[in-house]
């Protein structure tokens, strides 16, 4: 049951995790990729956003591409230690509750 | 809960949608395509052009690919991968753009007249050079169904070879069928990626 207390309420919220999740895999992504990865609507992924973005587990980089402007969001080291953390976490409390 | 392996697989899938949208295979199949009308014609132009397709990649994929599916920078472990793929890629090109110029220059006082066998088992040899252009595609880029594309080239200069016929238009079915693929992978693409709304 500790590892049930020691899961990051922030991550644990379904679409937050979803975010984390589609971040993970990858180095950065702008917002259509995560609207269309995680299904969330853009004025919903940008609140999320901000949420993550407050606790400091993704940053947000404005850069060009081919000349046009774009907001890249990146996990932040610390982001990616949460998630591992997060996983460990869950497998451990879904391996103590069988 | 996701493993290590699930997001592997997770990242091989987003890596592999970009692939999706059949612009690959409209301007690898265009190529073909060209390449087989310029000796169906006898057109140097039709020759010439048949690159032009791959010069339109890029810009085809700003303008319908990224819009729809976003803009991704992958992790170290991926781009080293496609660096290598890119860098491949080039010294295949130059070993056959090579191998072109020694076909055309011939070797005077070799052991056998390379032209002239170049000149006899032609067929064989750009069915060959154009598979394996595909495959290293399918290889490199993890997209499979190139692997189908390379059959399909170097069966069509097979079929050239062994019926004594004229390769031109074998080569440009081939090419025909590469880009109706590709279309139809486009026309999907654009049904199901709609460019997300405001």
């Amino acid at each position: 049951m500790q590892a049930i207390d020691r899961l990051d309420r922030v991550i644990h919220e379904p679409a937050r995790l979803k975010i984390m999740t589609h971040l993970y895999v990858v180095k950065s992504g702008d917002f259509v990729y995560l609207m269309r990865t995680t299904g969330l609507t853009r004025g919903n992924l940008s609140s999320h956003m901000t949420k993550l973005e407050e606790v400091g587990y993704v940053e947000v980089i404005k850069e060009f591409v081919d000349r046009k402007p774009v907001t890249m969001l990146s996990l932040t080291d610390q982001g990616r230690k949460a998630f591992l953390d997060y996983r460990k976490n869950m497998a451990l409390a879904l391996e103590g509750s069988s | 809960m996701m493993s290590e392996s699930d997001l592997r697989e997770a990242e091989r899938k987003t890596y592999l949608s970009y692939f999706e949208d059949g612009i690959a295979d409209i301007a690898g199949g265009l190529t073909i395509l060209l390449f087989g009308l310029g000796m169906v014609f006898e057109s140097s132009s039709l020759f010439i052009f048949s690159w032009l397709p791959i010069i339109l990649f890029w810009p085809l994929k700003q303008a319908i690919t990224y819009p729809r599916m976003g803009y991704v920078k992958f992790g170290p472990e991926r781009q080293r991968r496609i660096s290598r793929s890119m860098i491949l890629m080039f010294l295949a090109g130059t070993l056959s753009l090579l191998l072109g110029i020694v076909a055309f220059l011939g070797f005077e006082g070799a052991v056998f007249d390379l032209r002239d066998f170049m000149m006899e088992y032609s067929p064989l040899l750009f069915g060959t050079l154009m598979a394996m252009a595909f495959a290293l595609i399918a290889v490199l880029f993890e997209v499979r169904r190139f692997f189908g594309y390379a059959a399909l080239t170097f069966g069509a200069w097979l079929s050239a070879y062994l019926f004594d016929i004229e390769p031109g238009p074998p080569v440009a079915l081939a090419g025909g069928a590469i880009v109706l693929t590709g279309f139809a992978l486009l026309i999907s693409f654009l049904i199901k990626h709609p460019i997300p709304s405001e």
